[in-house]
């Protein structure tokens, strides 16, 4: 037993603290490359907004011109009044599909909640081409317009409802989720009537959900592009005034200004969606008892027959746009044929374009994935007294308050500068990766932060006390065990890498089109059918790396249940 | 500073404690803020090689914050910390070379029992075969054999703790860190691994030091007991000086019960009542005079035949409630020669066997002079802090 005792104190020295260093120089990289991929390309719009096209500096005279343009301010209308409809409609759907999944008992719950996620998957151009094909000119149920247009306001708010509902629902199943099944047991022995518990625990428990949902719908709805794009028609919204301001006119002034504008309610969704998070977050205490739905007939039943009733025009949307996608000649010959899959005939990027979104999806999940891990580790976990690190994380929050096609217009004023260095890069793969994981960052950064969280503090004092390096704590301990999360975000950012339109609308190249440009560059030549088929193209690839996902998960936590079990306590 | 201290000499290895030698660990005006928090102020104390020291206080007292402080896992505001003469104040932890148990233990969940204990070994270079014999032998110190392949999840809370303690004495540290190591615990669990560790200690002569809440815990595996209160050092001494003779109404009240009666203090006499004695000796203090509080603990006081009132200290009083408590009873009285104050006495079953009483019953109370501990009257609010913590 003597050499476990006490060895004979030697002298302590200080060393080089290579891990202060290392800590730093980590930390003021990932908020340099944060700021170039976020912040900078911001700046230059916002400047540019403030600017003649000679560049001096003009103050808010290009906002006045924009406010004397009658056209341009119907934009503003039309596109408060479409988001608010859409607002109106879908998160009352949306709510009643999410109480439906989390309050009742009915059957295939999984089922259901897997088809209306399924929107999420698709670029939101697939439900406006596949409306088209449903209520457009030959439509096969052009007859329930009654003598309406489907191009419009119509098209745009059926397809809104249909992009939107996904955000609703996961937004609300959590809220709906986490209750308190102790209140519930309180109301029902005061012998409370099903009707005022609903509006005395049950809404005020998820009161904080709804605003959240109502602004990330509007803000969502505003600020989309591809959907207008595609089905609006003559109907003029802000997202399309942009493009057709940078491309059609080339006024890079006023798209500027309309970016700005852009921004407001993406801001105003940001702030709400903090204020209301750590409302949400403190409704419930550790001690309470999560409500467990009971079984009833008739409520079940009831609950089933909305839930199939509201998932019937999802999959009719989808189903539209597989079967426009077989169909040879949409309306004049039905036969089947995979003839529209066969790109190169309709466009000249051909199969080349699905191949890029597939190559930019993967180096998006593997680069954002990297960043946005690390991001939040040092954040989570090396913080404090950091300024540097805490700009990061304010930085890393930035995204969520700023729409892809402001995004994607402020890289093509940052980028195209001649006095950048970076300029180089413009026109190839690696800024419209950058601009993807720039415009998805604020989401896989919080998923990291959330999973970081998880795991005690303590693991790196205990693993400085023992004087391990945190770079080795970080490679054994926390990456094993936040590999569930980190599958997670990459899947996150390969998925909206493959259904993003209007991040990357502006800076594509010829040699670098990905496939849901090619899809408004299809439907704009008018075939349909392709556009249909690089759409459910990406839908196909969306699903298919969601289902690996969760395949993969589940392999990983059966292999590690040894030690994942408990691990919370642990 | 109220350091009423024993030597901790004939605990001291190797010459390191003899007279005049620098404290193995010495911290001294140690000030810590966090934001407009003052969580210390100009805490002071030594620690002798081989002790076995404890932090007690209730929680919010920085106690842990001085411990995190030691271990250089948070950086003081002011003050220093020297071991063995040598200053270490701005050492980052890994190069203080202490070893720490979380009060979480955190043991990495991903890594079995056999990683866990050898993760502070492996960046030492040290050969394949050394680690498996230090291994082999802190399983067997843990009493953990054949476990070395199961994963902390599959272990018990206390098998757990076992484990991040072997993590925490692999590297064979200086100084060992305690970090309220067994409020995770139940109570008997907690009573057996307190031995355990005062044993593993005392076998190693480690060098410790534990933060705790629980006064029973400090009282019971302590050298010495440094009580905090308020960010500040409110006295440091052996359990029994802490429990028998504190340094204030505080330190009283957190480490047992105290009956309190209202005295009053001139030319060196107590009066509480109608007793009046000397003042006892280690509380004949410039601050305690004219009015003060004048304490006795509950297990101080006996209880005798109502009729053996001849001694000037038995006095009368009446039994108005009993509880039962198992290993004692509680006895709640009524003394009138006291201005009808109320107190508290604990009896044995042994006590109660040789004078059974009852609710109601007339008995006689014997107020043991030198017992006695007295606090200026300014210090009555501290009763109720020590309570509420």
């Amino acid at each position: 037993m003597t050499d476990l005792t006490t060895r004979h104190l030697p002298a302590l020295r200080p060393m080089i603290e290579w891990e202060r260093i290392t800590r730093l120089v980590a930390g003021a990289a990932m908020l340099a490359i944060a700021l170039i991929i976020i912040v900078l390309p911001l700046y230059a719009l916002l400047s540019q907004s403030f600017e003649d096209h000679r560049g001096n500096f003009i103050g808010l005279a290009n906002f006045v011109g924009y406010a004397k343009d009658p056209i341009l301010r119907q934009s503003v209308i039309n596109s408060l009044w479409v988001a608010s409809l859409t607002v109106a409609l879908v998160v009352p759907l949306g709510f009643l599909y999410s109480y439906a999944l989390t309050r009742s008992c009915m059957p295939l719950k999984g089922v259901f909640k897997g088809i209306a996620l399924l929107p999420i998957l698709a670029p939101s151009l697939l439900p406006a081409i596949a409306l088209i094909y449903i209520f457009g000119n030959q439509g096969y149920l052009k007859w329930l317009m009654f003598g309406h247009t489907i191009y419009g306001p119509v098209g745009i708010i059926m397809a809104q409802v249909f992009h939107c509902l996904p955000f609703v629902v996961l937004i609300m199943t959590t809220a709906l989720g986490t209750a308190d099944a102790r209140l519930y047991e309180a109301a029902e022995t005061l012998n409370t009537s099903r009707w005022r518990i609903f509006w005395t625990i049950t809404f005020p428990g998820v009161r904080y959900g709804l605003i959240n949902a109502s602004f990330v719908v509007f803000t969502t709805a505003i600020v989309d592009f591809g959907i207008a794009k595609v089905i609006g028609g003559k109907f003029n919204m802000l997202a399309v005034d942009v493009y057709r301001q940078i491309i059609g006119q080339a006024n890079f002034q006023m798209g500027a200004v309309i970016g700005v504008i852009l921004l407001l309610p993406a801001v105003l969704t940001f702030v709400v969606e903090r204020i209301t998070y750590k409302h949400q977050t403190s409704q419930l205490t550790s001690r309470a008892v999560m409500l467990q739905p009971k079984p009833s007939k008739r409520f079940d039943r009831l609950m089933l027959a909305v839930v199939a009733v509201l998932a019937l025009p999802i999959l009719g949307i989808i189903g539209t746009a597989i079967f426009a996608s077989f169909v040879t000649l949409w309306p004049y010959n039905l036969s089947l044929s995979f003839n529209n899959f066969n790109f190169g005939a309709f466009d000249p990027g051909g199969w080349l374009s699905y191949w890029n979104s597939v190559e930019m999806a993967a180096w998006t999940a593997l680069f954002g994935t990297v960043m946005a891990f690390c991001g939040a580790y040092l954040t989570e976990k090396h913080r404090k007294g950091s300024r540097v690190l805490l700009g990061y994380h304010i930085v890393a929050m930035v995204p969520l308050a700023v729409p892809g096609i402001v995004l994607g217009l402020g890289y093509v004023f940052f980028f195209n500068m001649p006095s950048n260095p970076l300029n180089v890069i413009y026109g190839t793969m690696a800024i419209m990766v950058m601009c993807t994981i720039g415009h998805y960052y604020t989401v896989p950064h919080l998923m990291a932060l959330t999973a970081l969280k998880q795991i005690d503090n303590e693991f790196e004092a205990a693993s400085q006390a023992l004087g391990v390096s945190f770079w080795t704590t970080l490679w054994r301990v926390t990456i094993p065990i936040s590999i569930p999360a980190i599958i997670d975000i990459a899947t996150f950012f390969f998925v909206n890498a493959m259904t993003t339109v209007a991040g990357v609308i502006f800076i594509y190249a010829s040699t670098t089109k990905v496939a849901s440009i090619a899809v408004v560059a299809l439907n704009d030549t008018g075939d349909d059918g392709a556009a249909c088929a690089m759409a459910m193209m990406i839908l196909y690839t969306s699903v298919g790396v969601k289902l690996l996902q969760v395949v993969v998960t589940k392999l990983l936590l059966r292999s590690q249940q040894e030690w994942r079990t408990n691990l919370r306590e642990a | 500073m109220l350091d009423v201290s024993r030597s901790a000499a004939h605990l001291a290895r190797q010459g390191n404690g003899h007279a005049g030698a620098a404290p193995f660990l010495r911290v001294a005006g140690i000030d810590k803020h966090f934001g407009s928090f003052q969580a210390l102020s100009n805490v002071t104390l030594d620690v002798e090689a081989g002790e076995f020291v404890c932090f007690l206080g209730p929680s919010g007292c920085g106690k842990s914050t001085l411990l995190r402080i030691i271990a250089g896992l948070e950086r003081q505001n002011a003050g220093t910390i020297h071991s063995l003469d040598q200053d270490i104040s701005d050492l980052p932890p890994a190069q203080r070379q202490f070893g720490i148990l979380f009060q979480s233990y955190a043991l990495f969940p991903n890594l079995n029992v056999r990683e866990n204990i050898v993760y502070g070994l492996r960046n030492r270079q040290l050969p394949a075969s050394e680690i498996d014999s230090r291994l082999h032998e802190l399983l067997e110190l843990i009493d953990l054999k054949g476990s070395e392949k199961k994963y902390p999840a599959q272990l018990s809370g206390g098998q757990q703790q076992r484990v991040a303690l072997a993590r925490a004495i692999a590297p064979s540290p200086r100084l060992l860190l305690l970090d309220e190591p067994l409020s995770a615990l139940d109570a008997k669990v907690r009573v057996h691994l307190r031995q355990q560790i005062r044993d593993l200690q005392r076998r190693l002569g480690l060098t410790t030091i534990m933060v705790t809440h629980d006064q029973e815990e400090a009282l019971s595996m302590a050298d010495r007991v440094v009580a905090m209160r308020d960010g500040e050092v409110e006295q440091i001494g052996t359990p029994t000086a802490i429990y028998h003779t504190p340094r204030s109404l505080f330190v009283a009240g957190f480490v047992g019960k105290m009956n309190i009666f209202p005295g009053h203090v001139k030319a060196g006499r107590l009066t509480v009542g109608s007793l009046a004695f000397p003042v006892p000796a280690p509380y004949d203090t410039p601050e305690n005079q004219g009015d003060v509080l004048a304490c006795l603990r509950p297990e101080q006081v006996r209880l005798c035949a109502p009729d053996a009132t001849a001694s000037g200290e038995i006095l009368p009083a009446q039994v108005t409630h009993l509880e039962f408590l198992g290993s004692f009873w509680r006895a709640s009285l009524i003394v009138p020669a006291l201005g009808n104050a109320e107190m508290s006495a604990d009896l044995s079953s042994r006590d109660m066997a040789d004078l059974p009483v009852a609710v109601g019953d007339h008995v006689g109370v014997c107020l043991p002079r030198e017992r006695f501990a007295v606090f200026p009257l300014a210090q009555s609010g501290q009763i109720r802090e020590a309570a509420r913590s």
